[in-house]
């Protein structure tokens, strides 16, 4: 299955970010706007990942994307620039859910969710159309606390090593296994009637 | 242990293990039913996560995202005189806000202190102006005559 978003960029396209970075620094505009265009799908997906399907997701991406500009200064070329953006990207998404934590305790309860899960033997057995899939898993993930989320969307979903998420966050290693581990449990189990379904 | 099962399977989804550690856990998941089955739910649940999220993730975006992000990062001027021209507005703004006070806090005291006259204006009040009469206008000496 190849990941949604792919994080492994060729030799060639890195020179050329650090060409665009260096005229970007210098003003050049359309420079910074050719450097955003490689990386603002997958900074879409990493928000629609933490924070579900929304309107938000435009404005999210847009305010980091104009904090990474006026920073531009400060980064060093310590990482590389798509790693470098999600990073923000992340942490913004964390603000994001700490200020909406009241509201997600308030309509995403586990309890609810249990209750809604659809018992395939009720159904005869059939496969749920990919609406309530998605639906589920984004329930699932919603079920995360925003730690643990984030953990599952770089390294399972995003395809980033457990040492990139674990840098990324500022986590330790062993600490992302937990994290995920954690996780896991508690989405296969909100998953389970859709475990059987995807073909691999 | 358990951790580190998952992170050894899911490096061999990602193929980042080397050769001898991949040929290690392909030899463990042939004798242990187990491990093959939490490498079929770690790979299905991995799976069923990226497709949903690239769905999601499709047109998350907003119509012409980069025109957009440039116009927000267009300067009006160039950037020196717009950079000048914001360092006095932000320096000045609270001192006018100060004296706006003071000055709205003066029109109060002065309509709240001071006794009215009836020939007085609202203005003269406000600005706390003695009443003038035509002998004071004119400094005329009305009584002596």
């Amino acid at each position: 299955m190849v990941p949604a978003v792919t994080h492994k960029k060729k030799p060639t396209q890195l020179v050329s970010e650090c060409a665009l970075l260096d005229r970007a620094r210098d003003g050049d505009r359309q420079a910074f706007s050719e450097l955003i265009s490689r990386h603002q799908e997958g900074l879409a997906a990493t928000v629609v990942a933490m924070l579900g399907p929304s309107n938000d997701v435009d404005d999210i991406v847009q305010e980091t994307v104009i904090k990474f500009y006026h920073g531009l200064d400060r980064f060093r070329g310590e990482a590389a620039v798509g790693t470098y953006l999600k990073r923000m990207v992340i942490n913004r998404t964390l603000d994001v859910l700490r200020r909406r934590k009241r509201f997600l305790d308030r309509f995403v309860r586990t309890d609810e969710m249990v209750l809604t899960l659809v018992d395939p033997e009720r159904n005869g057995g059939q496969i749920l159309e990919a609406e309530e899939r998605k639906k589920m898993v984004r329930r699932a993930i919603s079920a995360l606390n925003p730690k643990h989320r984030a953990v599952v969307v770089l390294r399972l979903i995003e395809g980033y090593s457990t040492e990139e998420t674990a840098q990324m966050l500022g986590i330790a290693y062993g600490t992302v296994l937990s994290r995920l581990s954690r996780a896991q449990k508690k989405i296969q189990v909100l998953l389970a009637p859709y475990m059987g379904e995807m073909p691999h | 242990m358990k951790t580190q099962n998952s992170d050894r399977l899911l490096r061999l989804m990602d193929g980042t293990l080397t050769a001898f550690e991949e040929e290690a856990v392909r030899r463990e998941m042939a004798s242990s039913p187990e491990l093959r089955g939490e490498y079929e739910r770690l790979s299905t649940m991995r799976d069923i996560l990226r497709v949903s999220v690239e769905e999601d993730a499709r047109n998350a975006l907003q119509p012409f995202f980069t025109e957009r992000l440039l116009r927000k990062l267009k300067p009006t001027g160039s950037t020196m005189e717009s950079d000048f021209l914001a360092s006095l507005s932000a320096l000045f703004r609270p001192v006018i806000a100060a004296g706006l006070v003071i000055i709205v806090a003066l029109l109060a005291y002065n309509v709240m202190t001071v006794s009215y006259e009836a020939d007085q204006s609202a203005t003269e009040v406000a600005l706390g102006l003695p009443p003038v009469t035509l002998a004071t206008a004119y400094d005329l000496d009305l009584g002596t005559r």
